[in-house]
């Protein structure tokens, strides 16, 4: 019987060497390494915020297109309404944070020039910022994914068509293709979502680009061949076989693109085209907050930290991961 | 066609999973031993740029003034033979003969150029879409690689019943019995539905393989070098399973190999391929007893035979498998058939023509040194030229590459001598050092050469075809030499 | 054959040291190869052949490391431990340093061929500039003279206008050209010993028989020895002198080749020549080994192949055989062969019950077992005339029979 055993078990777990065998084993690698490990922590964090964000009544124009006026912000009182500007001469502008001799610590982070909480306003900010740095970057993946692999799996005129169109989108820089975007789109009413959509359009090329070169590779293999012999439908092949095994760098790279997104976000609502006052987002909060640099340089400071350590936390993430999926690594 | 294409399983009873690995499927209109797939004339030819504008050039000389695909690599080119229900065909070639093209040109994985496929009477060259992806059921493959063949992110179960799926046949619950079946069937275990391909060792998956070509219950089975990639002692594991499933299920298959030995053992009739050709077809035993065809018999004595008292394996071929873009006319193999027949122009005896051919071979190939006429004829000729005609060219071949013999009277060193040469063709002036003789003219010589004699053939006029007289068996034995004429 | 060996391995460990354990890929082996001949090293994947071939040269890469034996070359010591005075193994004094073994056993002494040429060849150099770069470094010539010798080389291996072919690229070669550069590299410098590792293996068979022709050639015109890995018996039997066959790390048999074929015996070397179809004769039904090999990292008890063995009886799982001489041969050269059931080896196994067979049915469909193989199964091959050192071969008969 023993024999038996023997060989059941070292047939079954060829174990070291094996790479790229289901997410369990990448997760397991995850958790080994310090550095993505961090990065998981910050990106729970930062997420866990905009969640709550996103099911509070506030996010007026990502979900429901109106401002609600149950908002959990009035039930927890550490947060106040982060859009609502409190009457004229009842709060106090340009508070500086609560560990400067000036500062209170009903405001912990300071008050903007409008009297606003501003730690309300950050973790607010947090809403535009990182749903829309996610919801742009999944738009971009998408889009990418689809057109990478279609093209990268038949090949052909198919392959040529998609990829010149793809190489013209390319071309145009990021932020003009943006803003052109968004201006005319919008017709002259800038607003968060068509800074997703724009934002989404312009990564489609990498994305696709990204998908086609593994699907070059993966569509060469026999169980795509397989799969067409055994009369599975392209459709199937290519969802069920093509993008699942191409999958894992465009992953990786998604990850580190999140937070080039949310910097890109902010830079359109820096310039005036994202988010539109008085939603709170940090590249608005940047905008707005420049022209006050020598009064309270504060204004400044936490919107770009904020953004700093989101990304920080999506790059180091981003890192493990790549060397997690990397079959090269191991050990 | 409505009467075919019909899921094959469709018509069972889903909860009798037993009975639906039975062997009498979809097949019953073509009796045991009768042809079940008739191959005519098959081409393949692939275009070998790529890009919207490929292979498009233009050619004043007739009209449109547009030519399509010149630059195409002929890799399957007019192959005819049959296959009969329950049988296994052989298909046995060096790599690059395109015999795994012709798998997948069967298959339709790949659209013929030109020719037919005929599978129970039916034209697979002519389908495509949808008509053409319902029988599939009915043809299923088997591929070399145990690694790439199976989808690494899929587990065994859902490898096994993604045929099943696709051709819509049973329910869920009935395709994961049936999965669990034929992994009994191929000899693993139906605990092993649930494990991921990378928890099997190489003939392991070779057999989920299996099961998964089983699964739609096909009646013919491509079998790419199934057993290539595994050790010795689990290639005859896997190739006993493969016997007994064909015997129970009756399936046919055309086995794809280039291991003589594993043909020798599964086949009952062997096709042998050479640059895009079947150069010969017999029934086993007569194709590897009395082999008609100089390549066949070439790669039969090149083969290491398990035994020392045996030590006569041997490099038997010279030189390399021309490029299939520009292959030889009429026999393909003519360019290194030891057998090349002499020209009926000149009166040879044998001994003269086999002077001349290693000769003439050796001159193309450029395999000696220069050296003087009055060498090369003790080493090509034993210091005897043929007589007559021939004699006569062979000597002004000879007066092309000795190097006491500058032809355009190109003294030693002349520099006039090898710039003629560099036009004519060929670098053979030597490297930047200057190695080479300046009035050794190879491409002359050459052209001289293959021009008198190697076209003058007929192996080079004529594309033979030939049925000979089998010596075991009755079965027909195709062999394309014309030493049958 | 002198006396004197032109390499002596001896006892020779190499293991892996991985998250999951230790793997003992090479456990134990020794061999010796004179000079002039053609030396097997036969064993199918997983058997450590090439790990073993590489130890030679000191090439194992991490995480494995030659953990014992000694290495000898013409006197020299490769590889050698010795007990330090706190008793911890160290490596010896007279031993070679990296240097050495760089600047004059590897290329010149000792050379290596590769299985895939097209690896073994940088693709962005030309096939004569590597060719002559390596003369170069290791023969210390000067450049023109390199040149000319690289020239020379591919003529002598058979490639067909080498002033021209110098110039080109490796993809521009054909798989046996590749192989003949490589074979070019290795003669080179003109070495005492050549490892060959599956030289052929990639190559057609018609391009196999060319190469084996030309080392044949080649050996013949410089004496050179060779040590030849292959899994192919076909070319094991059309080439060496000498085998001998890997199981899972250990040499389990080593023969004169006429012997190891028709006087076989060790049950494995037998169940592998009787699991191979044959190009020769139609063989009706092949009979493979049953079972796969276990992995290295947790090998069997006793004997290693007794789970998959025909002959294999009780005393096997508890015994492990070394290797030790057990006939020998017309010529006077030794057999050996590491199994129980010769008289060499006083184990008790004709008394010793025979292994039950149950298990390896049951376990059938959990291993890489063949549904094929129907119970324990008569076993034709080596079986029953077990013990009496006269070759229970089912082909050779009398055995020694060699001319």
């Amino acid at each position: 019987m023993a024999v038996g055993e023997t060989q059941v078990e070292s047939g079954a777990e060829p174990a070291t060497k094996e790479t790229e065998t289901g997410w369990r084993n990448t997760l397991r690698k995850i958790k080994q390494d310090t550095t993505a490990r961090w990065g998981l922590y910050v990106i729970t964090i930062v997420l866990a915020i905009t969640a709550y964000t996103l099911i509070d009544g506030n996010l007026s124009r990502l979900t429901f297109g109106a401002v609600s006026d149950f908002t959990m912000a009035e039930t927890l009182p550490i947060f106040e309404h982060p859009e609502r500007l409190p009457p004229p001469g009842e709060a106090e502008t340009n508070l500086p944070p609560a560990f400067h001799a000036d500062g209170t610590m009903s405001h912990p982070l300071g008050t903007d020039p409008n009297g606003r909480d501003y730690f309300t306003r950050i973790v607010y900010g947090a809403q535009v910022s990182v749903s829309v740095g996610i919801a742009a970057t999944f738009l971009g993946l998408l889009g990418g994914t689809i057109i990478g692999a279609v093209a990268g799996y038949y090949g052909g005129w198919v392959d040529d068509v998609l990829m010149r169109a793809i190489e013209t989108v390319y071309a145009i820089p990021p932020l003009i293709l943006i803003i052109v975007f968004t201006v005319f789109v919008s017709g002259g009413s800038p607003d968060v979502m068509y800074a997703i959509v724009g934002v989404g359009i312009a990564f489609i090329p990498v994305f696709a680009r990204i998908i086609r070169s593994e699907v070059l590779s993966v569509r060469e293999m026999d169980y795509i061949e397989a799969a067409r012999a055994a009369g599975v439908k392209d459709r199937d092949i290519i969802l069920r076989h093509v993008i699942p095994n191409s999958f894992a760098p465009v992953l990786v790279y998604a990850t580190l693109q999140i937070g080039v997104t949310i910097l890109i976000v902010a830079g359109i609502s820096f310039l005036g085209f994202g988010a539109q006052p008085p939603t709170p987002d940090w590249g608005e909060m940047l905008n707005t907050s420049h022209g006050y640099m020598h009064s309270n340089v504060w204004l400044s400071i936490w919107p770009g930290l904020a953004i700093m350590i989101t990304i920080m936390g999506f790059n180091l993430f981003g890192d493990g991961l790549q060397d997690a999926l990397d079959p090269r690594i191991n050990e | 066609m409505s009467d075919t294409v019909q899921d094959p399983g469709s018509d069972r009873d889903p909860d009798g999973d037993r009975s639906v690995i039975g062997s009498e499927m979809s097949g019953e209109d073509v009796a045991h031993g009768e042809t079940l797939l008739e191959v005519d004339g098959l081409k393949k030819y692939f275009s070998q740029e790529s890009g919207l504008l490929s292979g498009v050039s233009l050619d004043p000389s007739q009209f449109p003034p547009i030519e399509i695909g010149r630059n195409r690599v002929k890799a399957v080119d007019d192959v005819n033979f049959e296959i009969r229900r329950g049988e296994t065909l052989g298909l046995v070639g060096e790599s690059g003969c395109g015999k795994s093209t012709l798998g997948r040109t069967i298959l339709r994985l790949l659209k013929p150029t030109d020719g037919n496929i005929y599978f129970k009477g039916q034209d697979l060259a002519d389908l495509s879409g949808e008509a053409l992806r319902q029988k599939r059921a009915e043809i299923q493959m088997i591929f070399q690689d145990p690694q790439s063949s199976l989808d690494p992110r899929m587990k065994v179960g859902r490898i096994i019943e993604e045929p099943m799926r696709a051709h819509g046949m049973l329910d869920d619950e009935g395709r994961e019995a049936r999965a669990k079946d034929l992994l009994e069937k191929v000899g693993l275990d139906s605990r092993h539905y649930n494990r991921h391909p990378h928890a099997f060792s190489g003939g392991q998956r070779q057999r989920v393989n299996l099961a998964r070509a089983l699964s739609v219950n096909p009646d013919f089975i491509v079998c790419d070098e199934p057993v290539s990639a595994l050790d010795v002692s689990i290639q005859a594991q896997v190739l006993n399973t493969m016997e007994e499933l064909q015997e129970e299920f009756g399936l046919t298959y055309l086995f794809i190999a280039h291991d003589l030995s594993v043909i020798r053992h599964i086949s009952d009739r062997v096709a042998v391929m050479y640059l895009g050709n079947v150069v010969e077809l017999a029934e086993k035993e007569e194709l590897f007893e009395n082999p008609q065809h100089p390549y066949t018999e070439a790669l039969l004595e090149s083969i290491p035979v398990p035994d020392p008292r045996q030590r006569d394996a041997r490099g038997v071929l010279e030189g390399e498998v021309p490029s299939p873009v520009n292959p030889p006319s009429g026999c393909r193999f003519r360019t290194r058939c030891p057998r090349l027949i002499a020209p009926d122009e000149y009166a040879w005896t044998d001994e003269e023509w086999a002077h001349t051919r290693a000769f003439l071979r050796a001159v193309k190939r450029r395999t000696f040194e220069p050296m003087t006429a009055a060498e090369i004829e003790a080493e090509f000729f034993g210091g005897e030229l043929p007589t007559g005609d021939a004699g006569e060219i062979v000597r002004r071949a000879i007066d092309h590459v000795a190097t006491d013999r500058g032809d355009a009277g190109a003294g030693v060193g002349a520099e006039t001598g090898s710039g003629t040469e560099t036009e004519s063709g060929s670098d053979t002036a030597g490297g930047p050092e200057g190695v080479g003789h300046p009035n050794v003219d190879w491409a002359d010589a050459t052209e001289l050469l293959l021009e008198s004699f190697a076209r003058q053939s007929i192996c080079a006029r004529e594309r033979p075809a030939y049925e000979v007289e089998p010596e075991y068996g009755t079965e027909p034995h195709f062999a394309a030499c014309h030493l049958h004429r | 054959m002198s006396s004197e060996p032109l390499l002596r391995v001896e006892n020779l460990k190499t293991q892996f040291f991985t998250d999951t354990g230790t793997v003992r890929a090479v456990d134990g082996i020794s061999f010796e190869v004179y000079e002039g001949e053609i030396v097997g090293l036969v064993g199918e994947s997983g058997a450590g052949k090439s790990v073993a071939s590489m130890s030679l040269l000191r090439l194992v890469e991490n995480p494995g490391e030659i953990v014992g034996g000694e290495v000898t070359y013409k006197g020299e010591t490769i590889f050698g431990l010795e007990e330090g005075p706190d008793g911890e193994l160290r490596k010896r004094d007279d031993m070679l340093s990296n240097e050495e073994m760089r600047d004059r056993i590897r290329g010149n002494e000792i050379a290596v061929i590769f299985q895939d040429p097209m690896e073994s060849l940088n693709p962005v150099f030309t096939v004569g500039g590597q060719l002559r770069e390596f003369i170069e470094l290791n023969r210390d010539l000067s450049r023109e003279k390199a040149r000319e010798e690289a020239v020379d080389m591919l003529r002598e291996v058979g490639i067909p206008d080498p002033e021209e072919r110098y110039e080109e690229y490796p993809h521009q070669f054909s798989g046996g050209m590749r192989q003949r550069v490589l074979i070019a590299m290795a003669l080179a410098c003109e070495p005492n010993l050549i490892i060959a590792d599956e030289p052929t293996t990639a190559l057609d068979v018609t391009v196999e028989g060319q190469i084996i022709d030309l080392v044949d050639d080649l050996q013949e015109k410089y004496g050179t020895s060779f040590i030849w890995v292959t899994h192919d018996l076909g070319v094991v039997a059309e080439i060496c002198d000498r085998v001998n066959v890997m199981y899972l790390g250990e040499i389990v048999e080593q023969a004169p080749i006429d012997e190891l074929f028709y006087d076989t015996k060790h049950p494995y070397t037998d169940a592998l020549l009787d699991s191979i179809p044959r190009p020769d004769r139609t063989v009706g039904e092949l009979d493979p080994i049953e079972g796969v090999m276990p992995e290295a990292i947790s090998p069997p008890s006793g004997c290693r192949f007794h789970p998959r063995c025909p002959d294999a009886r009780e005393v096997c799982r508890r015994v492990h055989p070394e290797n030790r001489v057990v006939d020998t041969t017309e010529s006077a050269e030794p057999h050996r062969a590491a199994c129980v059931k010769h008289d060499a080896f006083d184990v008790g196994y004709d008394e010793s019950p025979p292994l039950e067979k149950e298990p390896q049915v049951t376990s059938e469909p959990d291993a890489d077992t063949e549904a094929g193989v129907t119970g324990p199964g008569p076993g034709p091959g080596p079986g029953t005339g077990t013990g009496t050192g006269t070759g229970p071969g089912s082909s050779g008969g009398g055995g020694e029979g060699s001319e």
